[in-house]
């Protein structure tokens, strides 16, 4: 196995305070990665160093052998999407063109389209469900729509290692799940995925193992059923609440108050 | 839309010969047509090659580089009300001017300020271009109010810093005369040398911004986006800023100042064929070349009942119309959906 991305030490200092504290981690082909803890815990800014585009200030990040801070971006869209939190409007581009944008760095120097770029981007729009929107302008969506729009973006750039920034946040459960089997077919061929989440039940039915986060430090990282106990997810989220892992389910358990 | 092309294609073909018949000499279809073929007395053949022809298709050119160079700066900063002249582009390149031609009155040759005036235009503009662009980012994003009020703040420094250098040269009345002329904008005797100037100065930069048309299409989903997708956002930011400078500036010293060209007809285009700069920004060329074509001929038309300079024939038409984009997108910031 190898890591399509790695993570040495690296801290991200910003107006004084450190909002990424001397994290390492790895993402090797075959798994998909959680990226758990409250808001503000770096998460966001952890997947923004990984693709370069916020320095680190101290350690080191690489998406395969590149350094993502100087790398050509397109040879880094080759091997890493990120699906970034926030979108502009798109100033009227429809669904499909929107789509298309994840195809940038495999066009040729004059922008020509091949056959294999039209079969991404069907593909892409086919596997999440998005035929019926592909004429629909894209500012006129519900925000679970554009998600799932900005996600076939990022299946149609077909690169092995997926960083997505809290992907389901607007997503309904059913959607949620579709969209981790889709990511789920595509790292089963040789990709990985390391995705920041909230839904810490979510979490733990689709993750092969979770980093947990807080102010910037990893405070525990390994499969769900041993991270997601009582005293880690109070310690790192503030918040009573138990997550229990078996072969065929995962029961979350939270006090009624 | 190659259809929409085509059409407008023909329309601006149309238009210049339109253009042609209009002048102080009074000349019929079949005087121009023979003009043209070659087959007309001489004066009618100086007339219409030498005197009208370089000026309308300078025309087409300039209003071309001008729509072009709007759509750019509009993609660029994800803001429609981006525009050589609200960014303060177009009046950098006009003090620019205006300080070449004074500095170097008396002193060059013709030749030398033909060279001269362009590059100290295109210098000045792009340092306008740069500071307002410094002022109004902050951060990833750049909102629509920081833009045009460091606009703003440009274009009055650059317009002070110009009328300092008209005052300054109005102790030589001849000089500032001329530099007011100038600055008010036209085509009058603009001649072949002119043209010969302005088709690399337009045609190389145009040329050169087609490649981007994509990562802009890529900005549109926002810097992180495009970053994401493969775009280099810093090298695209310089890339088209200098590249719509070098547009503005190669109209603005051949021609003054033309405002709102580059404001109005991406709006147009975009409506007509939708927001594909692939396909969008060659039609803002030619919509921008069309409007300067009809706004030089009815200045022309006009001439001798009323100087009706084409730049305010622009300005009469795109300032309301800046106005009405205001009140959109002030409508757009208070419902956020």
């Amino acid at each position: 196995m190898s890591a399509l991305l790695t993570l040495a030490s690296v801290s991200v200092q910003r107006a004084g305070a450190k909002v990424v504290d001397d994290v390492s981690l790895t993402l090797d082909e075959g798994e998909v990665v959680g990226l758990l803890g409250p808001n503000g815990a770096g998460k966001s800014t952890l997947l923004r160093v990984a693709l370069g585009l916020v320095p680190c200030t101290t350690g080191r990040a690489r998406i395969g052998d590149l350094d993502p801070a100087t790398a050509d971006r397109r040879a880094l869209a080759k091997l890493a999407v990120l699906l970034p939190e926030r979108a502009g409007s798109g100033s009227g581009l429809v669904v499909r063109d929107v789509v298309r944008t994840g195809r940038f760095a495999h066009l040729g120097a004059l922008g020509a389209e091949t056959e294999a770029d039209r079969r991404a981007v069907d593909e892409a729009i086919a596997a999440l469900a998005l035929g019926p929107l592909e004429a629909r302008s894209f500012d006129t969506l519900s925000a679970g729509e554009r998600k799932r729009v900005l996600l076939a973006r990022c299946f149609a750039q077909q690169a092995p290692a997926f960083l997505l920034d809290e992907p389901t946040s607007t997503l309904d459960l059913g959607h949620a799940r579709a969209l981790f089997a889709a990511v789920r077919t595509r790292v089963a061929k040789g990709g990985a995925a390391l995705v920041a989440i909230h839904d810490l039940g979510l979490a733990a039915a689709v993750c092969d193992r979770v980093v947990a986060l807080r102010a910037g430090k990893v405070i525990a990282s390994g499969r769900p059923g041993d991270v997601l106990g009582p005293e880690v997810v109070e310690s790192v989220f503030g918040a009573r609440m138990a997550v229990e892992v078996d072969a065929e389910e995962v029961r979350v358990r939270i006090p009624r108050s | 839309m190659t259809r929409t092309l085509a059409l407008l294609g023909i329309v601006l073909v149309l238009a210049c010969a339109a253009s042609l018949l209009v002048g102080p000499a009074p000349l019929s279809i079949d005087d121009v047509a023979s003009a043209l073929t070659g087959e007309a007395p001489t004066w009618i053949r100086v007339v219409v090659v030498e005197v009208r022809l370089p000026r309308v298709l300078l025309a087409a050119l300039g209003g071309a580089a001008l729509g072009l160079a709007g759509h750019a700066l509009q993609g660029l900063f994800r803001n429609p009300l981006a525009d050589p002249s609200v960014l303060g582009v177009a009046s950098g390149a006009t003090l620019g001017a205006v300080s070449a031609l004074y500095l170097l009155a008396g002193l060059a040759s013709g030749a030398a300020l033909l060279v001269s005036v362009p590059a100290a235009a295109f210098a000045v503009a792009l340092l306008a271009a740069l500071l307002v662009y410094h002022l109004a980012a902050r951060g990833p994003i750049v909102s629509t109010a920081a833009l045009v009020l460091a606009g703003l703040a440009i274009s009055s420094l650059t317009s002070a810093l110009t009328s300092l250098v008209l005052a300054v040269s109005l102790a030589d009345w001849e000089l500032g005369r001329q530099l007011l002329s100038w600055m008010l904008g036209g085509l009058d005797d603009r001649t072949l040398s002119h043209l010969s100037l302005c088709v690399p100065l337009v045609l190389l930069p145009a040329l050169a911004l087609a490649p981007h048309a994509r990562a802009l299409d890529a900005l549109a989903l926002g810097e992180e986006h495009a970053l994401a997708v493969g775009v280099d956002v810093a090298r695209l930011r310089r890339d088209v800023l200098v590249l719509a400078s070098l547009l503005t500036a190669a109209t603005v010293s051949v021609m003054g100042a033309l405002p709102f060209i580059g404001l109005v007809v991406p709006h147009a285009s975009r409506r007509l064929v939708g927001p594909l700069h692939a396909r969008a920004m060659p039609l803002s060329a030619l919509l921008g070349g069309i409007l300067l074509v009809v706004a030089d001929t009815i200045s022309r038309a006009a001439a001798g009942h009323l100087d009706l300079r084409p730049g305010v024939l622009t300005s009469l038409v795109g300032a309301p119309f800046f106005v009405l984009l205001l009140r959109r997108e002030r409508a757009n910031e208070e419902d956020p959906s």
